[in-house]
C-alpha cells in the first residue's frame, strides 16, 4: 500500500468509525451525534425524497425520515452500513406516506400513454434533466429513480410499490421516453 | 404502422429480452434508422441517471427534526450543551454495548487487514499517529479516576462496563499485535488511535455518571 492510498484509506477508516461512534452515542440518546449523522446524510435523504416524491413534499419528508430514524435507531444492528439502513428506512418512510400513496393511486395500471404529456412539451425543453425526472408522472418517476438512478431490480421495485414485474418495465421505458427530450438541456 | 420493437428497446437496453429476441432485434436494428436513433437517447438517458448527484435541501432542516424529537435546536455541527434525550444513567449501558460492537467489528477489519505489504515501497513515518494521540497517558488517568470512583455506580452498571471495556481492550491488544507485524501501517495506526479514542469517551462518561451520583 503506497503512502497516498494508506492516507486515503485511514481517512476513510477514520470517517466510519466515526460514523460508528455516532450511531452508537446517538443511539444512547447523544443529540449532537445525531445531528452529525443527519448532517453527513441529509442530501442524500432529501434528493431521494425529493426525485421519489416531489420538491413540494421533499423537505417534510426527509424531516420525517430522520424522526424516524431517532426513533428507530436502537433497532440497528450493524449489520448493514448506516447509510443503507437510513436508505431503506428513508424509502419505507416516503413509499408509505399517506399522501405520497393518495397521489400515485390510480397512476401505476392506467395506459402508459394516457398522460398529456405533449401539452407542455415546448416548457420542459427548457428545463432541465433533473427537473425532468421530477416532472414525470409519478408512476413512471418513482420506478425510473428506483430503477435507473438507485439500482433496483425490478422485481424489487415490484415488491416495494406492489406493482408488477410486466409494469414497472412499462414505466420505466415511458419514463426514459419522456427523459429523452430533456437530453439536450 | 406502429413498429413493435420501439416498445421493447429499454428491455433490450436492460438485457432483459431473452436470447431469441434479442437476435431478433439485433437483426432489425441495421434494418431501422428510428430504432437506432431511439436505442442511442434511451441509453443517453440511462447514463444521464446515473451521473446525478445529491444536493442538500435549500434550507436547514435540522432545526425542525430537533424540536420533533424533543431536542433543543443546536447552534452549529457540533450542537449546544446537553443535547440529549435521556440522563447519562440510562444511556452508559446502551453506549457501553454499542462501543464494544464497535470493538469488536473492528477488530475484524484490523484482522482482514492487517496482511503484509510488498517489500521495497516507500512507507510513512511508523506509529506516528498512536504516539501523538496522548491516548496511553489519558486512559490511565481516567482508568485511575473510575477505580477510585465506581463505588457509586450500581452493580449493573458496572457489570455492563467491564465487560465492555474487556471488549474494547482485547480489540486494541489485537490492533497493537497487526502494528508489531506491519509497524509502518497508516491504517493500523489510525484504527488503533481510534479503538483507544472510543475506549477514553466510554471511560469519561462512566466517570460523569460516577460523579454525577456524589
Amino acid at each position: 500500500m503506497d503512502t497516498a492510498a494508506g492516507a486515503e484509506l485511514a481517512s476513510h477508516s477514520d470517517s466510519l468509525a466515526g460514523e460508528v461512534a455516532d450511531v452508537a452515542l446517538a443511539a444512547a440518546g447523544d443529540g449532537r451525534a445525531f445531528e452529525r449523522l443527519y448532517r453527513s446524510h441529509a442530501a442524500r435523504v432529501y434528493t431521494l425524497a425529493r426525485r421519489m416524491a416531489g420538491s413540494e413534499r421533499a423537505e417534510e419528508l426527509t424531516q420525517d425520515v430522520f424522526v424516524r430514524a431517532w426513533q428507530k435507531l436502537h433497532t440497528f444492528r450493524g449489520e448493514a452500513a448506516f447509510g443503507t439502513w437510513l436508505y431503506r428506512l428513508a424509502l419505507n418512510v416516503i413509499l408509505g406516506n399517506r399522501a405520497v400513496r393518495a397521489a400515485e393511486r390510480g397512476r401505476f395500471e392506467g395506459d402508459p400513454d394516457a398522460e398529456p404529456v405533449g401539452k407542455q412539451r415546448a416548457l420542459e425543453l427548457a428545463i432541465d434533466f433533473e427537473s425532468a425526472v421530477e416532472r414525470l408522472p409519478k408512476g413512471a418517476r418513482q420506478v425510473f429513480v428506483l430503477h435507473d438512478v438507485e439500482g433496483f431490480t425490478h422485481r424489487e421495485i415490484a415488491r416495494m410499490l406492489g406493482i408488477t414485474e410486466g409494469t414497472s418495465k412499462a414505466q420505466l421505458h415511458r419514463a426514459r421516453m419522456m427523459l429523452r427530450r430533456h437530453l439536450g438541456s | 404502422m406502429p413498429d413493435p420493437w420501439t416498445d421493447r428497446l429499454s428491455e433490450y437496453l436492460d438485457g432483459e429480452l431473452s436470447p431469441e429476441e434479442t437476435a431478433q432485434l439485433e437483426r432489425h436494428l441495421p434494418e431501422c434508422e428510428n430504432c437506432r436513433v431511439l436505442l442511442g437517447e434511451l441509453r443517453a438517458v440511462v447514463e444521464r441517471a446515473r451521473a446525478l448527484e445529491a444536493s442538500p435541501p435549500a434550507r436547514d432542516l435540522w432545526p425542525g427534526i430537533a424540536g420533533r424529537i424533543g431536542l433543543a435546536p443546536a447552534a452549529g455541527a457540533g450542537g449546544g450543551a446537553g443535547a440529549t434525550r435521556r440522563g447519562v444513567f440510562v444511556s452508559l449501558p446502551a453506549l457501553a454495548a454499542g462501543v464494544a460492537a464497535i470493538a469488536v467489528l473492528s477488530g475484524v477489519a484490523v484482522w482482514k487487514l492487517a496482511v503484509p505489504e510488498p517489500a521495497g515501497r516507500d512507507r510513512p513515518p511508523a506509529a506516528l499517529v498512536v504516539a501523538g494521540t496522548g491516548g496511553e497517558a489519558a486512559i490511565s488517568d481516567l482508568e485511575r479516576i473510575l477505580d477510585s470512583e465506581r463505588g457509586r455506580l450500581d452493580s449493573g452498571t458496572v457489570r455492563v462496563l467491564e465487560e465492555s471495556l474487556q471488549v474494547i481492550d482485547q480489540a486494541i491488544e489485537e490492533a497493537r499485535r497487526a502494528l508489531a507485524a506491519d509497524p509502518s501501517s497508516l491504517y493500523l495506526n489510525h484504527h488503533l488511535a481510534q479503538t483507544m479514542r472510543l475506549k477514553m469517551d466510554l471511560l469519561r462518561r462512566s466517570v460523569v455518571l460516577a460523579r454525577a451520583r456524589l
